[in-house]
């Protein structure tokens, strides 16, 4: 069935096709909408599950935690402060290795307050031990809630589905929302190998002497690596039953590009008419996506990056003190490339705190790429202090 | 001559015998946190499921691959107890198990202080969960910090002397009493009974129940092992501690008469009241009176309203 | 280990399943709790040991045989004892303070009076051979626990029938004929051979005993009464008090004048006026210090008050008033109490000029007995105190040893010498002293702590009150010599067994087995054990047991 729905909205009917059995979430603008739905769907029984309205989103994890170590197949959403409230349990619950699933609307952390997006409150929690999808569009939020439960539940790490603020979760596309038999077939109930279980009384979460502590780490590590090939299984099962494929990262006119624009979320849609617009020009560019960011695509990113003259990575976040994080991502894969082979790499932090990224900011980025005339790191688009602008000047 | 008799029983406590609580824990030697344990589960048997926060208990437990009950424990973080047990009670409704039973564990950190945000929650929303709080009136896990269970004079290691806690102990069953929790009571390890029938009637109650359970603790309270349950005992007795329980956040019953020895004979017993001054033993003396003199006026107050009118059920019920 | 497990043995996430019991906490310990029956005051002080306590558990179970027969494991005559007992037992009873003593004799009594499989087996014959001489209580104890010893027993008494002062001395108002009977019947069963009307010194020589038995016990027993040393003593209506007992309580109805002054503030003066009383005689007992110094048994002087007999306290006789042949009162001085003399109560002392008259026709006197030694040398009556006499192969039982005066006593120092006397006929060497006859019980109980009332865990007791126990009224005492105390039925009996507090001794009353923090307490078959793996010492069982059966000691590794 096809409809014209909100990202947010992708997201409800995800969890609402997966049937999560127990949800918790507190809201948080620009995620609020999401549990509105899901709030509706549980009101007027299109969903069988136990929305419990907690008190914070700490307690909305906690809630989750809890649930699926009794095995229940259980949802959250939030954004910005509220997972930065989550982060102790983000990392408690990749620890208990539960299959989770977490929308986070992308949006950046205050002061100032900011309600709009950046990427900086979901890359804060890169190294958890969960699994991050980048979205570009509503149905690909919607089919990454489905894929991600079923990943999720292979692998027994938790996946944080992300989508833009405001670009993506208010924005209304058409989506077309798959019937339930089709989920059903992809997804069959929850069955975990260890839960809460009266028949076999265990402890989770008991004291780990060093001597043990490493090993299950380890395990979360090497989960992390079985799953980027699940990934792709899903992902394969799922075009075969809707016809439309996702992969671990997506390119767009890559064939012959020798500049590549590198970013995730919703300006790699932009980023394709900037590069339309290019070629029109003359100038060989392409984007790629990094649609799955955890586990990292580092084969994927070497293989379809090896031999381009440039990659241009667009970043909507910053680790302050050394560049953005995708550019220092797509560095650590490049580095596995022989010399000859590995690309002129140059990171652009753009559109933090919901700043327009338009089609004019990337195909003005993307030029001055191709004329060589961009540096190895900047800030696009924002004010520069006097002796950058006076060196700007003299330069030309 | 043949004679004709009723079972003689010599028992001086009717509790079951049977144990979900196994040797080998890591409590230390007179611990009260493992004896409320022990009859906590004799009171709930098998048919649990125990959520412990960072606590004394977290470490109790056992390490990896040990455990020391015989019914499933989720380790929880230290401020999740009431909402994790939530979540698993979430769960087990939605797979049909409302017979199991989900108790959160937790010290008077996580219950007072840390977890208490979590706790207010989950009462407020009426989770059906039964929820115990084993309180040594200090951070006892991590070497004897003040908590806001512990008691006006008392010693810590953040409260060292001449500088003891000034602030008299928070009162957390009147604050979820509060709440109109459906069930709220104090219990002691000194009286077993009265804390396996006050769970066993939780049990039977559906919603929120919290008990308040004292406990003694040899390391932190600087006291003799041996006296964890002598001085629990006391802690009731000298009144400093009331059973109660409360229903609805207005029917009072007033579980045990204390003889109301005086305090001194149960402060004496611990280390950490030892360098108690005068005004400080005349507050608590004064407290205990005025206390007594509240819970009495409540127990009358809540004796002449009527339960306070029951919520309806709404909407989608799962 | 850590080279043999493998990654993939371990499961995803550490999920913890093996029992803790696997970890052995009890090496954490300095001190452990050890279950150790401690010796309770009623056995503490009871002249003759008995084990109270367990028999009284026992029959809190409703065991009420094998209570009987562990009462009679070393006392020969409980249904005897539980009448005519002073019962010391119930003074320091712990029970006083949370409703008042057990009556420890209504239950011996009960006990005693059970029918059935009571008695305990005599061990294989010995092949010795022992002379009892004297049926008296100490004599029928001594016989008694030889037997069961596994010795041949013969007992020589100058009296028609064995009993000795429980036939001649204690009126049937407290202990009826048949009851004595009966017990004395009991010991004959196991196979105690009597020898009547034959007296020592006279029928029978001392040494003679010793060359037919392998030894020989003396518990003669003071029957010679002592003298009031007064002018007008040797009227023929100045009665001996044991002796006109033994003629009363034989059937015997002398006539005897109306109004008698009995002198004395003992058992036998009791005795004399409550039977006077019953045959029509107006006693009055004269005695020189007051009620609280009297040696009676208290409540015997109870019950004497109770009958309506008066007391002439602190008035101490100086001669008896005859006119015209006939008694016409007993001239006193009066008393009064000055320094405590040897036996710790308060001297009497005379007050001058204080003369008064009892008005009366006849005196009996009961101040006291000694031992009649008739025809026996000096030396067979002096005790060591291993209660051997100075003669080889012969020891002694009873007042001889210690003039205790009391029936009680007198079984206790009959299980002694027992004791004794089975050691030397086994080889074995005298010991220094005759061993306390609570060892000889021989339950494991360490006599060395005793359990006060401090002791106790009083939190676990509430009071419940002491039962009434049935008396005849006054009225009908008069002219008859009918039981006056009402024995116990069974439920009561046990009712009162169920009060006991069983100081010392456990009755599986799970309080250490609940309270364990360590679950380190395992029920077994009659009791409790600790897991000495898992005990981590904190002593909470020793604090808290109600009844201060378990002590801590220190680990030895």
């Amino acid at each position: 069935m096809k409809a014209v729905i909100k990202g947010n909205s992708a997201v409800a009917h995800g969890v609402r096709l997966a049937k999560a059995q127990v949800i918790a979430a507190y809201p948080i603008t620009p995620q609020t909408s999401i549990i509105e739905d899901l709030a509706a769907f549980v009101a007027k029984g299109e969903l069988a599950a136990t929305f419990v309205k907690v008190e914070s989103e700490h307690s909305a994890l906690a809630a989750c935690i809890g649930a699926a170590s009794a095995g229940a197949r259980v949802f959250t959403a939030t954004s910005a402060q509220g997972l930065a409230l989550m982060h102790e349990l983000i990392h408690w619950a990749a620890g208990a290795r539960l299959p989770i699933v977490l929308a986070d609307v992308n949006r950046a952390m205050a002061p100032g307050w900011s309600i709009w997006t950046d990427q900086n409150d979901t890359l804060s929690q890169r190294d958890t031990g969960w699994m991050q999808v980048y979205c570009a569009s509503s149905q690909e939020v919607l089919d990454s809630v489905v894929q991600a439960y079923k990943v999720s539940e292979k692998v027994l790490l938790p996946t944080m589905i992300v989508l833009d603020a405001f670009f993506l979760s208010h924005t209304h596309e058409v989506v077309d929302i798959p019937d339930q038999g089709v989920v059903d077939r992809f997804l069959p109930p929850l069955e975990l190998p260890l839960k809460l279980d009266v028949e076999r009384p265990g402890a989770f979460g008991n004291l780990v002497f060093p001597d043990r502590y490493m090993e299950f780490r380890y395990k979360i590590e090497l989960a992390q690596r079985e799953a980027l090939e699940v990934w792709k299984d899903v992902a394969e099962e799922w075009s075969q039953l809707t016809g439309r494929s996702y992969g671990l990262v997506e390119g767009y006119r890559l064939e012959d590009a020798d500049t590549v624009l590198l970013t995730a979320g919703t300006p790699a849609s932009t980023a394709r008419v900037a590069v339309d617009e290019l070629r029109r020009e003359g100038v060989p560019c392409g984007v790629l996506r990094l649609r799955v960011f955890r586990p990292f695509p580092a084969p994927e990113l070497a293989r379809l990056l090896a031999g381009r003259r440039r990659v241009v990575v667009l970043d909507r976040n910053c680790s302050y003190g050394h560049h953005g994080i995708f550019h220092q991502e797509a560095k650590s894969a490049l580095y596995a490339l022989p010399e000859r082979r590995r690309p002129e790499l140059l990171g652009v932090i753009a559109g933090l705190g919901g700043r327009d990224i338009t089609v004019g900011d990337l195909v003005a980025i993307l030029r001055k790429a191709a004329r060589e005339e961009l540096p190895e790191v900047s800030w696009w688009n924002v004010l520069q202090p006097q002796e950058e602008l006076e060196a700007a000047v003299a330069s030309k | 001559m043949s004679v004709e008799l009723a079972a003689y029983d010599p028992k001086n406590l009717h509790l079951p015998e049977e144990d979900w609580l196994r040797s080998g824990h890591l409590a230390c030697p007179g611990c009260g946190a493992a004896l409320g344990m022990r009859l906590a589960l004799k009171a709930l048997g098998p048919k649990t499921i125990v959520v412990i926060p960072a606590c004394c208990w977290a470490v109790i437990n056992g390490p990896y691959p040990f455990h020391a009950l015989g019914v499933p424990v989720l380790q929880v973080a230290f401020e999740t107890a009431a909402v994790s047990a939530a979540g698993i009670r979430a769960a087990l409704h939605m797979q049909g198990r409302d017979d199991v039973a989900v108790l959160a564990w937790a010290g008077d950190g996580g219950t007072f202080d840390i977890g208490f945000q979590s706790l207010s929650g989950a009462v407020e929303r009426n989770e059906d969960i039964i929820y115990v709080c084993y309180d040594n009136e200090a951070y006892m896990n991590t070497g004897i910090q003040r908590s806001s269970a512990t008691p006006l004079g008392a010693w810590t290691t953040t409260t060292p002397e001449p500088n003891t806690k000034p602030e008299p102990k928070k009162n957390m069953v009147e604050i979820l009493a509060e709440h109109r929790i459906p069930y709220a009571a104090t219990a002691s390890i000194a009286f077993p009974e009265d804390f396996v029938r006050k769970l066993q009637k939780a049990r039977s109650i559906t919603g929120t129940k919290f008990i308040h359970l004292w406990i003694s603790c040899p390391a932190g309270h600087k006291s003799e092992e041996r006296l964890s349950v002598h001085i629990a005992r006391l802690a009731v007795e000298t009144g400093v501690f009331p059973l109660y329980e409360v229903e609805h956040g207005t029917r009072y019953t007033i579980n045990h008469e204390p003889k109301f020895v005086d305090v001194s004979e149960y402060l004496a017993l611990q280390g950490r009241f030892r360098h108690l001054t005068a005004e400080q033993l005349d507050f608590i003396r004064q407290s205990i009176q005025w206390e007594w003199q509240r819970l009495r006026a409540k127990a009358a107050m809540g004796e002449q309203l009527p339960p306070p009118p029951a919520p309806p059920r709404s909407g989608m019920v799962v | 280990m850590a080279t043999e497990l493998r990654l993939d043995d371990l499961a995803y996430v550490p999920f913890s399943e093996r029992p803790t019991t696997a970890i052995k906490t009890g090496t954490w310990k300095y001190v452990e709790p050890v279950y150790q029956n401690a010796l309770p005051p009623c056995s503490a002080t009871c002249p003759a040991g008995n084990d109270i306590s367990y028999a009284l558990l026992l029959l809190a179970k409703g065991q009420a045989l094998d209570a009987a027969r562990w009462w009679r494991r070393k006392n020969p005559i409980p249904a005897t004892l539980g009448r005519v007992c002073p019962h010391p037992c119930e003074q320091p009873c712990n029970r006083e303070l949370l409703g008042g003593a057990i009556a420890v004799h209504m239950v011996e009594r009960f006990l005693g009076d059970l029918e059935g499989e009571v008695l305990p087996r005599p061990a294989a014959a010995t092949g010795k051979n022992v002379a009892v001489v004297g049926a008296g209580p100490a004599g029928l104890a001594a016989a008694y626990n030889l037997r069961l010893a596994g010795h041949e027993v013969h007992v020589y008494d100058d009296k028609d029938a064995p009993g000795g002062y429980l036939r001649t001395g204690i009126p049937e108002y407290r202990l009826p004929r048949n009851v004595l009977d009966r017990e004395v019947g009991m010991i004959a069963s196991l196979g105690v051979v009597f020898h009547q009307r034959l007296r020592i010194g006279r029928d029978i020589a001392l040494n003679d005993l010793r060359d037919q038995h392998d030894a020989v016990v003396l518990a003669l027993g003071f029957h010679k009464s002592r003298a009031l040393r007064i002018p007008g003593e040797d009227h023929p209506n100045v009665y001996n008090g044991v002796k006109l007992l033994e003629r009363l309580l034989a059937g015997e109805r002398p006539p005897l004048p109306h109004r008698m002054a009995v002198v004395g503030g003992g058992n036998t003066a009791m005795d004399v006026a409550r039977s006077l009383l019953r045959i029509g005689v107006e006693p009055v007992v004269v005695y020189r210090r007051t009620r609280a110094e009297m040696p009676a048994i208290a409540s015997e002087v109870e019950d004497a008050m109770a009958e309506g007999i008066p007391f002439e306290f602190l008035a101490a006789p100086v001669r008896v008033l005859v006119e015209g042949g006939r008694i016409t009162g007993l001239e006193c001085q009066r008393m009064a109490l000055g320094e405590p003399d040897a036996s710790g109560r308060r001297r009497p002392v005379p007050v001058p000029g204080s003369e008064f008259v009892i008005p009366c026709a006849g005196v009996v006197t009961a101040l006291g007995e000694e031992v009649d030694l008739d025809g026996l040398p000096e030396q067979a009556a002096k005790a060591d105190p291993r209660q051997a006499a100075p003669i080889p192969g012969v020891f002694l039982a009873g007042d001889m040893v210690d003039g205790a005066g009391t029936v009680t006593a007198a079984v206790g120092s009959g299980i002694r010498v027992a004791a004794v006397v089975h050691g030397y006929l086994t080889g074995e060497p005298l010991p220094a002293e005759a061993p306390r006859v609570q060892e000889l019980w021989a339950r494991d109980v360490a006599l060395d702590r005793k359990v006060e009332f401090a002791k106790l865990n009083t939190a676990y007791f509430q009071p419940v009150p002491r039962p009434h126990i049935a008396h005849l009224s006054p009225g009908e005492r008069r002219s008859n010599f009918a039981e006056v105390v009402q024995g116990w039925g069974p439920e009561q009996a046990i009712l009162e067994a169920r009060r006991c507090l069983a100081c010392g001794t456990c009755n599986e009353c799970f309080t250490c087995f609940y309270f364990c923090p360590d679950v380190a307490i395992h029920r077994v078959d009659g009791g409790f054990v600790v897991d000495r793996e898992h005990c981590k010492g904190c002593g909470i069982c020793v604090q808290e047991c109600p009844r201060h059966a378990l002590i801590l000691r220190e680990v030895t590794r």
